[in-house]
């Protein structure tokens, strides 16, 4: 069936089967940056926005999304011009494999686009969604807390 | 892990549209609400689906509201606007706490309500609601039934359309704690929920105390612990007998994640901390809820 729907700003059209995932969609659309990692919503690699909720894309049929703004990494920033926390990620090394990132930056943007003001507790806590094999959790949380004082300091 | 299997999804606008689908064409269909149960049941249990009804744009059956006395939560609502209902406020941290206590925050944004209650007898809301006593409200399209939280023997043309429960009125708390061994997103060992109505002079008035597992792997109230604190002034004497009433009158079955006298040390544990928790909250300043 053909479902509409919005992914980082620009309208798609897509014929999916019945039991697409939304995951399996977006990359489809060229979102490579969704990855697929344990498939049941507990690792985080394929965390998006969809309406503003974070969700696991892995658990969302593509029909469910039909009508939706849905937000990948790749609607963050570019190669030019990267995203206040892809810069701060970046800056602090924190990819190693970097398999996991792009479900951490979906969810650090969902955590400071809510909590403009956040503490580091709240950051490790909302990273228990994300499962980083490398074991990166420091540097990711200083990451999020570089770029959050980044942006308070553009406002 | 299994593939999803290949399936139909009907994905009705209206309540009436999914209730005649599943009456006729689509009876045997499952439902789907949030997918945080459908989902990873295909894919780790192979459960075989050929029809799939989409709730999800049932937009009407997400609120949560206050009509008279009682509090009506829709089935659709998701655990996160559940969370952040006004209406529900300090008197119900039982509520407040599923943002520290239920799954990931993905899974808050995408479980609903109704979807929690259907996936077993044993999960967080239908604990919250024993406690509560609450009922759900499922509709088929020949007509409307309530059923207990814990009992919805739902058919497969039937959708649970609301939860209610009467608004808690006067000097009342309640808490909701849930032991689980993995840090999130885990199956919990066991829950409970205490619900702790006093007097003004610390006497309890009323009290309700639901766990999971409570026989066997059916959650249940306490009767014999609530009867040792109402009437009495909750102390730690009185309270004191009522944890010896836990752990002696519930009955949990055992698995891999703990053994029947584990779970009924834990249930005891949680429900001195809810019972401490509900009388702090009664003692702060309204305003001031530490949930």
């Amino acid at each position: 069936m053909l479902v509409r729907f919005k992914v980082n700003g620009r309208g798609f059209g897509i014929d999916a089967r019945g039991n697409e995932r939304l995951l399996d969609s977006l990359r489809r659309l060229g979102m490579k940056s969704v990855k697929e990692g344990c498939s049941v919503g507990d690792c985080g690699s394929c965390n998006v926005i969809v309406n503003g909720r974070l969700v696991n894309s892995c658990m969302m049929l593509t029909i469910q999304a039909r009508g939706s703004e849905v937000t990948t990494c790749e609607g963050l920033g570019s190669l030019e011009s990267l995203h206040p926390l892809q810069r701060a990620l970046a800056d602090a090394g924190v990819p190693q494999c970097g398999y996991c990132i792009p479900g951490v930056l979906m969810t650090a943007k969902y955590y400071l686009d809510n909590h403009p003001k956040p503490r580091v507790e709240e950051i490790r806590d909302i990273l228990e969604g994300n499962i980083c094999r490398c074991g990166a959790y420091t540097k990711i949380t200083q990451a999020i807390v570089v770029a959050s004082n980044q942006s308070r300091r553009r406002l | 892990m299994h593939e999803l299997p290949e399936f139909e999804v009907y994905a009705p606008s209206s309540l009436g549209e999914a209730l005649t689908y599943l009456s006729g064409e689509g009876r045997g269909a499952r439902l789907l609400a949030g997918g945080t149960s459908l989902i990873p049941d295909m894919r780790k249990e192979g459960i075989r689906v050929r029809r799939v009804v989409d709730l999800s744009g049932l937009s009407n059956l997400r609120y949560v509201r206050r009509t008279q006395n009682t509090i009506r939560i829709g089935s659709l609502t998701t655990i996160r606007e559940l969370t952040e209902a006004k209406i529900l406020d300090d008197r119900y941290c039982c509520f407040k706490r599923l943002e520290h206590s239920f799954g990931f925050v993905t899974t808050r944004n995408m479980a609903t309500v109704g979807g929690n209650l259907a996936a077993g007898a044993d999960g967080d809301l239908a604990v919250i609601l024993l406690a509560l006593e609450g009922r759900a409200i499922i509709r088929n399209a020949k007509g409307e039934r309530t059923a207990e939280p814990t009992n919805l023997a739902l058919a497969e043309d039937e959708v649970i359309v609301e939860v209610q429960f009467a608004d808690l009125k006067g000097l009342v708390s309640t808490w909701f704690n849930k032991f689980e061994k993995r840090n999130e997103n885990g199956k919990a060992g066991i829950t409970t929920t205490t619900v702790l109505k006093l007097k003004n002079n610390r006497i309890v008035e009323d009290v309700r105390i639901a766990v999971s597992r409570a026989r066997g792997k059916e959650s249940g109230r306490v009767p014999g612990a609530e009867s040792e604190l109402r009437g009495r002034t909750a102390d730690a004497e009185s309270i004191g007998r009522a944890l010896d009433k836990v752990e002696s009158e519930i009955d949990p079955a055992g698995d891999y994640r703990g053994s029947p006298r584990f779970r009924r040390r834990v249930a005891r544990a949680m429900v001195k901390e809810g019972l401490a928790k509900c009388l702090e909250e009664l003692d702060h300043e309204r305003g001031a809820s530490q949930c």
